[in-house]
């Protein structure tokens, strides 16, 4: 019978052309969109840096930042800032060459930032800069050393202190930076994922309370169906339609993932564990948002009122345990904050935080227990059930 | 040739929500084959009566069987059929869709009953044709035809019909009538109506409620004749007319 409620509830649903439109084919559209555009302003729009030069004498160092920049993929004018609005300006000025290639002056640079630039001009500029003082400073020293009669390694002096980077995860393991990478990575996705699953709380309210609208719920409560039927029925529709409609969320994902080195750095591999870890999630929170849904539609009855606050209600429950996932390290919880694990959806992230990490047992644990909590709250719902209540609420 | 026996027992039913009586001590029993109709005035009890008998509403006190079983477990045994007042099919599917999903939930499973129950609602609700449309397309009569056709193609022991006319024209409702009195005898039929002569012409037998309670029982012609009225709706009236005077 429940195959007999799903293949209805296909039929109807797929023959609702707005609802397709607005909740299937648009969203399908509008990431990968987004995804575009990201991608056109980062290839069409390369940083753009003006450098003017003020003395002829200046024309070596001018030509170091220029090379530097243009290896670095901006685009870079040379004294001919009318046609362009550049990112970054950099002026070197009349004397600039003589102080730095003295022994005891200091050179200066003035450097215009346009505001609200986005590019990464300025980052690209301060570094070929660094580089030149950096070489630079190694000339003086080399050149005092000689004329000290001392010899000495200018590296060395320049950086006395070098720092060397470890990571360790939380449970005191050596690991790489590419896993402290895949951690940061990992939260923008858990950020993302809660968003991606709240069509099912539409689909699900519209499911039953749309039936009572239409007018035909009465009917299909009074016929041989039984709670359990009608609820699974309700819940596999409305899971399949949340898949659906965040295949365009997934697509927004993977594009995510291949342009988040650009974003984040690298990121090493993406394994293919980790994607599996990240559908899990995906297919927890439609099942977690399914299974509160129902039991709140049950609980507080079949009103358009009680669907916008279960909506309100399911919302906020997501968006703190998406703000968890970026502020708080799982691995170690102390009281009050481990208190977190009881809101719902906290779960899910952590569960996938920890499988970055390593944790793999503790993630288990946790997805797990997400798995069993929504099933129980499933049953509880079919046994709670009062078509009295759902119709005349 | 056996009597009738009653397939509907009611037995001192009664319900109170927020302490506001909705029926109070109402007793009656329907027999197989009849048609028995269930008429009052706006809040007298009938729908939520109804709504009892097809296992929607379970809190109420006092005894209800259909064919020896709560109706909750007769729903789910599909013994009933039900269409309440304001109920429409689903628009976007067809006619024969429509029918088809609601024959897949009474025949359990079995592909010959389904047909059977299939070509039963569209002999019933003879919309030719227009069968194969998307219901959005239909007039309110052909809905009420189609809603009509539903509920009875199933072979039902009761079927439940909540104003099966109202709100129609002349000629869907005349269609509906006979429909309906075309199962006397083979169907148990339970209905409300407004219509006190449609309900005269349908009904082996009447029940009047007036404010949660039973006025009167018995066959639409010894009511009449009770009351020394011309008819039943005069019956009606008086009898409404001397409860509410109370």
């Amino acid at each position: 019978m429940i195959s007999d409620l799903v293949r209805k509830e296909w039929l109807d649903l797929k023959r609702d052309r707005r609802l397709l439109l607005t909740s299937i084919l648009l969203p399908m559209l509008l990431l990968p969109l987004v995804g575009a555009i990201i991608y056109a302003s980062v290839a069409s729009q390369p940083p753009i840096v003006l450098l003017i030069n003020n003395d002829t004498a200046n024309i070596p160092y001018v030509n170091f930042l220029e090379k530097y920049a243009e290896q670095q993929g901006a685009k870079v004018y040379l004294n001919n800032g009318s046609s362009v609005v550049p990112d970054v300006e950099v002026i070197f000025p009349s004397g600039f060459a003589q102080n730095i290639s003295s022994m005891n002056s200091t050179a200066y640079v003035e450097e215009i930032t346009l505001v609200s630039s986005q590019s990464d001009a300025v980052n690209i500029v301060n570094d070929g800069l660094y580089k030149l003082a950096v070489n630079v400073s190694l000339t003086r020293i080399s050149t005092l050393s000689r004329e000290a009669h001392t010899p000495v390694n200018p590296e060395a002096v320049r950086d006395p202190l070098v720092l060397k980077l470890g990571y360790i995860s939380p449970e005191k393991r050596p690991t790489t930076g590419s896993v402290e990478r895949l951690g940061q990575l990992t939260r923008v996705v858990s950020l993302i994922l809660f968003p991606a699953a709240t069509p099912v709380i539409f689909f699900l309210t519209d499911g039953i309370l749309g039936e009572k609208e239409r007018k035909t719920l009465e009917a299909l409560l009074a016929s041989p169906v039984s709670p359990f039927e009608l609820v699974i029925s309700k819940l596999v529709i409305a899971m399949m339609l949340g898949i659906i409609s965040s295949l365009g969320d997934l697509l927004g994902l993977v594009a995510f993932s291949f342009f988040a080195p650009l974003l984040v750095g690298n990121i090493g591999e993406l394994s293919l564990s980790l994607a599996g870890m990240v559908s899990i999630a995906y297919l927890l929170m439609i099942l977690l948002t399914g299974s509160i849904s129902l039991l709140l539609l049950v609980l507080m009855g079949g009103s358009q009122r009680n669907a916008q606050l279960i909506n309100f209600l399911v919302t906020g429950f997501g968006m703190l345990a998406s703000f968890s996932a970026l502020i708080l390290n799982f691995g170690s919880l102390g009281f009050p904050l481990v208190l977190v694990y009881f809101i719902p959806y906290v779960q899910i992230v952590a569960g996938l935080l920890d499988f970055v990490f390593g944790l793999g047992t503790q993630s288990l644990i946790l997805l797990l227990s997400t798995f069993l909590v929504s099933v129980l709250l499933i049953y509880t719902t079919t046994r709670l059930l009062d078509p009295e209540r759902l119709i005349l609420r | 040739m056996t009597e009738p026996q009653p397939i509907v027992s009611v037995t001192s039913l009664t319900r109170e929500v927020d302490g506001r009586l909705i029926l109070h001590d109402v007793n009656f029993n329907v027999l197989s084959g009849e048609i028995f109709g269930i008429v009052g005035p706006n809040g007298a009890g009938k729908t939520t009566t109804l709504r009892i008998l097809a296992g929607i509403i379970t809190k109420y006190e006092g005894s209800v069987t259909i064919h020896g079983n709560t109706p909750r477990r007769a729903k789910e045994q599909g013994l009933i059929s039900y269409m309440p007042e304001d109920s429409f099919p689903y628009d976007r599917l067809t006619g024969l869709e429509n029918l088809e999903f609601y024959a897949k939930l009474y025949a359990g499973g079995q592909k010959e009953r389904i047909e059977e129950f299939v070509e039963r609602g569209i002999k019933i609700a003879s919309l030719g044709q227009r069968i194969y449309d998307k219901v959005s397309g239909y007039s309110r009569g052909m809905k009420r035809r189609l809603l009509i056709a539903r509920t009875l193609m199933v072979h039902p022991v009761v079927a439940i019909l909540d104003e099966p006319t109202s709100s129609l024209d002349v000629e869907s409702a005349v269609r509906i009538r006979n429909t309906i009195r075309s199962m006397s005898g083979k169907s148990t039929v339970i209905l409300s109506s407004h219509n006190l002569l449609e309900v005269e012409y349908l009904c082996d037998r009447v029940m009047m409620l007036n404010m949660g309670r039973q006025i009167i029982i018995g066959k639409p012609r010894e009511i009449v004749e009770l009351t020394r009225a011309g008819n039943l709706e005069e019956s009606f009236l008086k009898l409404i007319g001397e409860g509410n005077d109370k």
